[in-house]
């Protein structure tokens, strides 16, 4: 029963963002300068006759007063109809059927490596010594501080330049794949275990810790029992943060190594004017960010169901 | 028989710092030693690398745990004894379990470490185990959390946690520090009975009187070294060592109103009755006091009056409401109902605009101090800024009246450049007493002033307390679970229970002839040597 209220209330409130996030796109598209029916025409370059630009416009409504527009535009959102892209001629719910798969692939594929990565330099930096910790962070900054585009850039140098031991161009092989999700993870893993270790330390320092070396539990055992609890939270609260950043991360990477996605069709149609597919992608952004924040959530709700409920 | 433990010459030491020196000490199944000393003094390091978890370098001509010989033990050869053969209860039971596991769980593992029990198994163990120590309804409670049981509960969880694992010893680090008289009592009795059954109890404290209601033996510790030891009557009633008398003498309960708790203070003077003031309106009226968070009833129609010049001590184990009354009283929390009256003036519910005028007459005073203090802020810039009720922090136009606070205080004046972090605890609270001090109050609020503290500083403070009270004529609202250390402070006693004061009167009334059930079983579990 808590459960589904807790459900209901997510949803409700995901609805209201979701109308929000609409309506700003609704009024932000329309601040582009220029003539929506010239873009829909095939750009400026194209000359287009006047007849031909009203045919567009009231075709697509456009020439509809602005309130009405807005009316239709929430009624057409509702029944998931998106419009047809003025560039590519197809249903934006088709187009995004095809550019989304490859993107949410890859970002959540990264999202894994990252925790992976951080689990393993968190494990690493409690064993470490003095030297060694001092390394870790050091090695974590960078990490988080490189951007994509370098990383990315360095990747490809050192793996398939010099060493050849991976593709440099994503050619939907697994092997193809490794070097972009790494070009993702990396960062993110760096961040993470910034904010893992710090908490980490406080609960391998702390009572509770010492109480259950005292029963007779390994460091490791104390590490996974404990630990892990206590250094995951800090970074789950800020994995859907992490998850929109590695979406726009995508779209840089996918520029680098040549893949497909969701990035670089968002930048044509934001260069084309092509409204109907920027507001099917925005507003598909903020869902997906919505649906991760409500499962990171519930996980952490599942580790500290008190400190949820306050 | 050999002895459970046997230590001879243990050091132990942390990067070159000798934290205990040359410690020797035998315990016996069915025998209970006691290590008392202050924080710092190595008693607690001497627990832990009896566990070896000292996490120090460990050296000593003998050291034997359960007949083992504990200098040559590997890793997993420790983590075999550690759980089944010695056990170790922390001190907060708070931070002992971890918050975001079940209680259950955290018992379980002992088993998970030690045994071959299904998971099935287990349980039934983990109920029954906590079935033993009385925990109401264990079959839900051990689904639960440590945040959410109440802190009888949780002591009785720790208990089970030492016990599921049929220990040999018992180690009980602080185990009863900072408990309400109840739950020390409690937890005393869960430890008798350990003993009785056979098992040897090495109990760790600062509090003599505590420890000399379980322990055959008592070694005095300080400086990382054992000062005297000897039996516990020997200990109590013929002190060899000076120290060994400075903290029997540091013991407040049954020492009179205004008699010196410590050796410092200066000689006791017959109580000067505050100079017969014409004004004989109470310092603070406080009149069905309210307060409810989320619809739990925090505080319930709380009412008592605080003369002038004196002491009311509120007395009342953790979450009966003392802190809220307080913070109600000093217009911090806004109550659902009720008033107080500070010096004959309404001060809540009023506003606080109104109210400004009036604050100068209250000061508070808490239990960690250095939370309250700005950690960018000297000592002398802390007082000034007090001072000039927050006007300046500069030192220079207070130099004089900011010397003239740390001697009230007793503290050097040469501290004044000084970061409170660099301050011991006792200077620490003896800082925030000059910081409340400051705007001369007719009022302090003191909230557990003194229970964070080591016996011997606590009597330092309690008798600064004593002597400033002589001299300025301010009355104290003084709050505490301690029992001993309210019958030594006050006038008059309220006793606060679930919310509400449950009885008050004279301290001589309450302690003398008690009225109340809650009250009677305070008392009676209420540790006393005198």
């Amino acid at each position: 029963m808590k459960l589904l209220a807790w459900l209901g209330r997510k949803v409700g409130g995901a609805l209201v963002v979701l109308w929000l996030v609409a309506t700003a796109i609704f009024i932000g598209v329309r601040l582009i300068p220029g003539d929506p029916a010239e873009a829909i025409m095939g750009g400026p370059g194209s000359q287009a006759s006047a007849e031909a630009l009203a045919n567009a416009r009231s075709e697509y409504g456009l020439d509809l007063p602005i309130i009405s527009q807005y009316f239709l535009f929430l009624a057409k959102l509702i029944r998931l109809d998106f419009g047809t892209s003025y560039s590519f001629k197809d249903p934006v719910l088709q187009i995004m059927g095809e550019v989304l798969p490859p993107t949410i692939n890859l970002a959540l594929m990264a999202l894994v490596v990252a925790w992976l990565l951080a689990l393993l330099f968190a494990l690493l930096a409690m064993r470490a010594n003095k030297v060694g910790q001092l390394l870790g962070n050091a090695v974590e900054i960078v990490a988080a501080a490189v951007p994509h585009f370098w990383l990315g850039a360095v990747l490809i140098m050192l793996f398939s330049s010099m060493l050849g031991w991976l593709p440099a161009v994503a050619n939907g092989t697994p092997a193809g794949l490794v070097l972009p999700v790494l070009t993702l993870a990396l960062p993110l893993a760096g961040f993470l275990t910034q904010l893992m270790r710090d908490s980490l330390n406080t609960a391998m320092g702390s009572q509770f810790a010492l109480a259950a070396r005292a029963r007779g539990e390994s460091r490791l055992t104390v590490f996974r029992r404990h630990g892990l609890r206590h250094a995951a939270l800090p970074a789950l609260g800020l994995t859907g943060w992490a998850f929109s950043s590695l979406l726009s991360g995508a779209v840089v990477v996918e520029a680098i190594f040549a893949r497909p996605g969701l990035g670089r069709s968002l930048l044509s149609a934001v260069l084309a004017r092509d409204i109907p597919m920027v507001t099917g992608i925005a507003l598909f952004s903020a869902l997906v960010y919505i649906v991760v924040m409500a499962l990171t959530e519930a996980i952490e709700r599942l580790i500290d169901p008190a400190g949820a409920e306050s | 028989m050999n002895p459970l433990l046997a230590v001879d010459n243990l050091c132990v030491s942390f990067a070159g710092q000798q934290a205990v020196n040359d410690v020797s000490f035998e315990l016996n199944a069915g025998e209970c030693l006691a290590l008392v000393g202050e924080s710092g003094s190595g008693k607690s390091v001497t627990a832990r690398s009896l566990l070896g978890l000292s996490g120090g370098t460990v050296s000593a001509e003998k050291l034997m745990v359960c007949q083992e010989d504990a200098l040559t033990l590997t890793e997993p050869a420790w983590q075999k004894i550690r759980g089944s053969s010695v056990v170790m209860i922390l001190q907060d039971a708070l931070m002992a379990l971890d918050p975001l596991r079940p209680v259950g769980r955290e018992i379980e593992d002992v088993l998970k470490e030690h045994g071959t029990l299904n998971s099935k198994a287990r349980r039934v163990q983990v109920i029954e185990a906590l079935a033993s120590v009385d925990l109401p309804d264990p079959e839900r409670r051990m689904k639960q959390r440590s945040t959410q049981l109440s802190g009888g509960m949780r002591q009785r969880v720790l208990i089970a946690q030492a016990l599921i694992g049929d220990p040999q010893i018992v180690i009980a680090d602080e185990a009863t520090t900072a408990l309400d008289s109840r739950l020390a009592a409690l937890v005393l009795k869960q430890l008798a009975a350990l003993k009785n059954e056979g098992r040897a109890v090495l109990m760790i404290s600062h509090d003599l009187a505590q420890v000399a209601q379980l322990a055959d033996r008592i070694a005095v510790m300080r400086a990382g070294k054992i000062v005297e030891s000897g039996t516990t009557e020997q200990i109590l009633n013929h002190p060899q060592h000076e120290y060994t008398r400075t903290l029997l003498r540091a013991i407040p309960s049954g020492v009179p109103r205004f008699a010196p708790l410590s050796i410092k203070a200066t000689a006791s003077e017959p109580r000067q009755l505050p100079p017969t003031e014409p004004d004989t309106t109470p310092a603070l009226v406080v009149e069905n006091l309210s307060k409810s968070f989320a619809k739990h009833p925090a505080v319930i129609e709380a009412g008592f009056v605080l003369p002038r010049g004196s002491t009311l001590g509120l007395v009342g184990e953790s979450g009966s409401g003392k802190t809220t009354t307080a913070r109600m009283i000093l217009g911090l929390e806004r109550p659902d109902a009720g008033s107080v009256t500070l010096l004959g003036e309404r001060f809540v519910p009023h506003s606080e605009a109104a109210r400004r005028s009036l604050r100068e007459n209250i000061g508070a005073i808490y239990q960690n101090p250095l939370g309250s203090f700005d950690p960018r802020y000297s000592v002398g810039q802390i007082l000034t800024d007090a001072l000039s009720a927050g006007r300046s922090k500069r030192a220079s136009g207070y130099k004089d009246q900011v010397a003239r606070l740390l001697e009230q205080v007793e503290l050097d004046p040469a501290l004044s450049g000084r970061n409170p972090r660099e301050l011991s605890g006792g200077q620490r609270q003896r800082l925030a007493i000059a910081r409340a001090l400051a705007p001369e109050p007719q009022v302090l609020v003191l909230d557990e002033p003194v229970s964070a503290l080591d016996v011997s500083i606590q009597a330092t403070i309690l008798d600064l307390l004593d002597r400033l009270q002589q001299e300025t004529g301010t009355s104290y609202l003084f709050i505490s679970h301690d029992l001993s250390v309210i019958e030594h402070m006050s006038d008059l006693v309220a006793v606060m229970y679930q919310g509400r004061i449950v009885e008050q009167g004279s301290t001589a009334e309450v302690f003398g002839d008690p009225q109340h059930e809650y009250t009677r079983s305070l008392l009676t579990a209420m540790p006393r040597l005198r």
